[in-house]
């Protein structure tokens, strides 16, 4: 009613508009014959039925010249138009020249009065020209003399009062936006730049108009489009033929990207396409639109709508993904999100956050002291250069979505600064476990997140220069946050093979990156700066505590069913990945990798499997034997019953086997390596390269010989083995005893141990074989022996040994003789089998040896790790398991070493209280624990008033609370027996160390085991002068250096040797009175002379120089009466 | 090798990881497929998180499976 009240109030022009309608509803129109017909009809009249007419019949000509296929007819018409527009041609050529006279007379009449019937007619009429002539070279001058009078101003207020018209008049809108369309297009967008500047008319309600959208419920036709379609089109037109400067005043026009995108949603699909595309072309691709622009009209709003259309709805139907709207949408934010020009992206620094206004570069450079105080600082907010970037991400849900997640995936390898503000602000999204697919969703996206690499320098040249980059935002990017320690164990519960197999792929990922970050840091660390050295420390410490013990991954894949190989391979990597990235906690976890490692290999020995699983199962073999590789307590030579074909056989001999297996064409190098390191250090051979000849020789003999003789064959061979490793000193003996029997003289270097121990072991076997086991032994060793003879090392030692192998033969065996063996064969063999190690190690020699820094980095072990203060009171908050196990209780010990009395006295009495704490608690070794305190105590009662407390009292607290809390440690009975002995231990004595030298191990097996906890300890135990008193006094360099120069000592623990010395070149005067009491340079030498390894003996020689360098040397030069001088010169 | 045979390579490696995946969850796979969150688009999903940790296998390693097959088929015709 109200309406009705205003619309009669209203003044002629609405009412004549009103009476309007009935014209626009019938339009008439007769059909066009000739110019001059058409020139008569577009007359100005002031009746505009009669103007209306006429338009109408100049529409149907053109309809028909636009759409008509017939050459023929569309021909003619052309003719007529052309004839007709040369005839309204203005005779004036200046910029005030008016085309088509008339129908801009009506145009401009019809706009006064409100006609819409003629203002719509005229601009479907213009639009269909301006179109027709753009496809004619000739006519287009024409066209281009239409645009030229649209811009005159009569015509732009026309313009504009037609583009203003009421939102429900379509037909009056769309032709008008059309007509714009065409000018700006026309002839390569020549009049693209003078439509835009005449923007107050041109571009009248085009915010209003971009939202008019399509109605009703059936889609959009490409025909009918809406009135925003028409104007979207308008726009994109500009867009396209304005220069960036024009683009750039376009993209800044109120509002007009954000009406462009308020609606895309419910857009047709090629109307999406078309925007997006133009987008990217005219707009991000354009290098001379400034970046604030395109980041001003890029920001989270416009990228959330055009988010929202990877659910498109009318997608459904789309024949191919890379077809729907849904993917370009998702290609286009990438483009938006990643690239640099696009001006969304800022240049960051990497894992180096945002530095403030007022923080000085340099005060990040100071590293250590202020690390604690940088990784609180980060601990609730980064500041990051991405902001936009940062609130996007946000809004993703990688969990439920794959496009998110490789979105946001993209946007971490761009812009590697959020990864960490992501988690950071996401906490609240668990990665509890739940076999759900947010949950795999989840983790699937943190997979890719931790796949994506470090940025080189960790994102910023400049500043890695200086110092490294906090250690938490570094973690986080290794293992984002969510995934932490206890979440894992969840996920590697048996409950699940889902979740702990996503959880073992995620660990394998994390523990590589962390490789991959160690790396850089000890590539940076060269750069003489110690920060790095500090903050790999740091990293190591915190990643640790992230992921699970290595025992929950055992649990999890002592879980795995066998049938499940895939997982067991993984899992059996990480379990390598432990040993290798984090020995000290694979290590502490006393993993016993035999029973696994015999399950792999009954199952590569028995039912074939495919041959695709068999090779995951070798994987999983490989794994597998690492690890056994390095674990102290590894059995390789004790028979395990049915391994192999249901027979016994030592794991050893089942490997050798299966590397001397005829059919597998696998590359077994691991295996091989593995298997040379273990028969060099126990004595088999001399040299890895030795046991060639044997694998040889089992392969081609078992090509010969029946399958029940190989058998015999097998035993023999693994029986030899066996014996050998077990009493070496025995089969030494023996070769000294066979060597001087036969005249030969020793050999020096290669030699197969092994041999001696088949000569021996031959008479036992001959003595119970049949007479075709007999030759099929005989075939085996004269193979390979022949094969041995074959490598230039000690012939004359096979050759005399081989003598003594046919003379047990009974004279019905023949045996071919060594010179038979072909020599041209097998002269070069040797060359070509040298041991990947002898390669590496010639390499090295060739170079350069080994520079200060890399010594340090090989041998210094920093001193106690920092004080921690806060010990001294937090304790007491921790119950008693967390005290061991956490390091509470150690952390306390360590503060007797602080040089400020009052907090050694603290600590004295706080280790009193622990102890008592501990005692009255139900925790299982308690009573060990409590008497290491008190004793701990008790010791150094006297010491805390003078100064820091022995440094070998809290070493070996520390490392003795470790074996407690470990009873199956091998030293558990050695420490408790060695507390019970005495209520105090002396100061001038390093408490327990000699029964661990020269006490009988608790264990056979586990002597290098206790050696190493002795080395470690003994290395902390080194601290100060004093310390270095008791190691003198107490003549602890003498056994450390006898304990050095045995020669079958692996190689970590010559380096831990090496480690202790070093540590005294630290101490004030250790140099001079390791040289002048200990000739440590003369011990040094021999130890380089017998350096295998080129890299150990540049180790030992770059440690002779430091000793030199840190020494008094005027006094060592009187005491070596020059000789010092003599042995250094040699070095270089 | 050419790139091609590589590209090859690890898409045969990639199936049999998915195939191998999918049998040895399978019980879980079951609970997740009725889980409330499952949709009919959660498929291509799942199988991209199956999927994506072949590539922890370095080429060397995925040609060592995927010859290995292939050796195998070949004794086996």
């Amino acid at each position: 009613m109200v309406k009705r009240i205003s619309n009669d109030g209203d003044d002629g022009a609405t009412a004549y508009r009103k009476r309007q309608k009935v014209v626009h509803e019938a339009p008439t129109s007769e059909e066009v014959f000739s110019a001059d017909q058409l020139r008569n009809l577009l007359t100005f009249d002031q009746d505009l039925r009669n103007a209306r007419h006429g338009l109408q019949s100049f529409k149907s000509l053109l309809d028909k010249i636009v759409s008509d296929t017939d050459d023929g007819d569309r021909k003619t018409n052309m003719e007529i138009l052309q004839q007709y527009l040369e005839a309204a041609k203005p005779r004036d050529t200046s910029e005030d020249a008016v085309f088509l006279v008339d129908i801009m007379e009506m145009w401009s009449f019809a706009a006064q009065v409100g006609n819409e019937g003629v203002m719509s007619s005229v601009a479907v009429v213009l639009a269909l020209l301006l179109q027709a002539v753009s496809g004619s070279l000739h006519l287009v001058r024409h066209g281009l003399g239409i645009c030229q009078t649209l811009i005159q101003e009569r015509q732009l207020k026309s313009l504009s009062k037609n583009l203003s018209s009421d939102k429900n008049k379509g037909f009056i809108l769309s032709p008008t936006l059309r007509m714009l369309r065409e000018a700006v297009c026309l002839d390569g967008g020549a009049y693209a730049k003078r439509i835009f500047r005449a923007r107050n008319f041109t571009l009248t309600s085009l915010g209003r108009n971009l939202e008019i959208g399509h109605m009703g419920d059936s889609p959009e036709e490409m025909r009918k489009a809406s009135v925003r379609t028409n104007a979207v089109r308008f726009f994109l037109s500009l867009l396209k033929y304005l220069h960036s400067d024009g683009r750039k005043e376009l993209l800044t026009q109120k509002e007009l990207l954000s009406h462009l995108t308020f609606m895309l949603k419910s857009d047709p699909p090629h109307l999406i396409v078309e925007i997006l595309e133009s987008l990217k072309t005219h707009v991000l691709m354009d290098d001379k639109v400034p970046r604030e622009v395109k980041f001003r009209s890029f920001n989270t709003k416009t990228l959330m709508r055009i988010l929202a259309l990877h659910t498109y709805s009318v997608d459904s139907d789309a024949a191919d993904e890379a077809s729907t709207v849904g993917y370009k949408a998702h290609k286009f934010l990438i483009y938006v999100c990643t690239n640099p020009g696009a001006g969304v992206l800022y240049p960051s620094t990497g894992l180096y956050p945002k530095e403030s206004d007022d923080e000085s570069a340099g005060k990040n450079a100071t590293g250590g002291a202020d690390s604690a105080f940088l990784t609180d600082k980060y601990k609730d907010d980064v500041p990051v250069y991405n902001f936009v970037l940062a609130e996007f991400a946000q809004k993703l849900r990688p969990w439920s979505s794959l496009k998110h997640s490789e979105l946001l995936v993209a946007i971490f390898t761009a812009a590697p600064e959020l990864t960490y503000k992501y988690f950071l602000n996401n906490r609240s999204f668990t990665f509890e476990p739940k076999l759900s697919m947010t949950w795999i969703g989840y983790a699937a996206f943190l997979f890719n997140t931790m796949r994506i690499p470090l940025p080189a320098r960790f994102g910023d040249r400049v500043r890695s220069a200086k110092a490294p980059p906090p250690t938490s935002i570094l973690l986080d990017n290794i293992i984002p946050l969510p995934i932490n320690q206890k979440v894992l164990i969840r996920c590697l519960s048996t409950k699940s093979h889902l979740t702990s197999f996503f959880a073992t792929r995620i660990l394998i990922v994390a523990l590589e990156k962390l490789t991959e970050a160690l790396k850089m840091h000890d590539e940076a660390s060269k750069s003489k700066n110690n920060n790095w050295t500090e903050a790999r420390r740091r990293l190591i410490d915190a990643f640790c505590q992230r992921i699970p013990d290595m025992k929950e991954v055992v649990r999890s894949y002592k879980g795995i069913p066998a049938e499940n190989i895939l997982h067991r391979t993984m899992a059996s990597r990480l379990l390598r990945l432990y040993y290798e990235v984090i020995p000290q906690v694979a290590l502490a976890a006393n993993f016993d990798v035999s029973p696994f490692f015999t399950e792999v290999l009954k199952k590569l020995n028995g039912e074939s499997e495919k041959p695709e699983d068999e090779s995951l199962l070798v994987m999983e073999l490989e794994n597998l034997v690492s690890i056994a590789s390095y674990s102290p307590g590894m059995r390789w030579f004790s028979k395990i019953d049915n391994l192999v074909d249901g027979a016994a056989a030592s794991p050893y001999t089942a490997l050798v086997r299966i590397l001397s297996g005829k059919n597998r064409e696998l590359p077994f190098h691991q295996l091989k390596q593995v298997l040379g390191a273990v028969a060099v250090e126990n004595q088999l051979v001399t040299k890895a390269t030795l046991l060639t000849p044997l694998y040889e020789a089992l392969q081609s003999t078992s090509s010969e010989v029946k399958a029940s003789q190989m058998e015999k064959i097998w035993s023999f061979v693994d029986n030899c083995i066996n014996r050998c490793a077990s009493s070496p000193i025995k089969y030494l003996d023996l070769m000294e005893t066979y060597l001087k029997e036969g005249g030969v003289a020793p050999s020096n270097g290669a030699a197969a141990l092994l041999n001696v121990t088949m000569v021996e072991q031959l008479s036992y076997f001959l003595g119970a074989a049949k007479p075709d086991e007999q030759a099929a032994l005989a075939k085996f060793l004269s193979i390979y022996f022949n094969a041995s003879y074959g490598l230039k090392h000690a012939k004359p030692v096979t050759k005399a040994l081989y003598k003594r192998v046919t003379e047990q033969f009974p004279k019905t065996v023949k045996l071919k003789s060594l010179k038979k063996a072909d020599k041209s064969d097998n002269a070069d063999e040797d060359e070509e089998m040298a041991d990947a190690e002898d390669i590496v190690g010639k390499n090295n020699k060739e170079g350069s040896t080994l520079d200060l820094s890399k010594l340090e980095e090989m041998l210094h072990v920093p001193f106690v790790e920092k004080e921690d203060n806060a010990a001294l009171v937090k304790w007491t908050t921790k119950n008693v398991e967390d005290l061991v196990e956490d390091g509470w209780a150690a952390a306390l010990i360590r503060l007797l070493l602080s040089t400020h009395t009052s907090i050694r006295k603290e600590a004295f009495t706080n280790i009193l209280k622990m102890a008592a704490k501990i005692k009255e608690s139900s925790y299982e070794e308690k009573d060990q624990v409590w008497l290491l305190l008190c004793e701990l105590a008790e010791s150094s009662r006297g010491q805390v008033d003078i100064g820091p407390v022995p440094s070998a009292f809290p070493a070996f607290a520390i490392h003795a609370l470790d074996v407690l809390k470990n009873p199956l440690h091998p030293l558990y009975p050695k420490i408790n027996s060695f507390l019970t002995r005495s209520p105090a231990w002396s100061p001038e004595k390093l408490p327990m160390a000699h029964d661990i030298l020269h006490g009988e191990p608790s264990e056979d097996d586990k002597y290098y085991t206790e050696i190493t906890w002795l080395l470690v300890y003994l290395l902390d135990s080194l601290r100060a002068p004093f310390d270095l008193g008791v190691f003198h006094k107490k003549r602890w360099f003498e056994k450390i250096l006898v304990l050095g120069g045995n020669p079958y000592l692996r190689l970590n623990l010559r380096t831990r040797v090496l480690r202790i010395l070093y540590r005294a070149t630290c101490i004030d005067g250790g140099s001079t009175t390791l040289v002048t009491r200990f000739g440590i340079l003369s011990w040094l030498d021999a130890q380089r002379a017998a350096c295998e390894a080129a890299d150990e003996a540049d180790a030992v020689s770059a440690l002779m120089k430091r000793v030199w360098e840190t020494c008094d040397q005027e006094k060592v030069m009187a005491w070596s009466k020059g000789g010092v001088k003599k042995l250094l010169a040699h070095l270089a | 090798m050419s790139g091609k045979a590589d590209n090859q390579r690890e898409a045969e490696f990639s199936s049999y990881y998915l195939q191998r995946t999918t049998q040895e969850l399978s019980e879980d796979l079951d609970k997740v497929r009725t889980a409330e969150d499952f949709k009919a688009d959660s498929i291509p999903f799942l199988v991209h998180a199956l999927q994506q940790g072949a590539g922890l296998f370095s080429l060397e390693d995925q040609k060592r499976v995927v010859t290995a097959s292939k050796g195998g088929k070949g004794q086996d015709a």
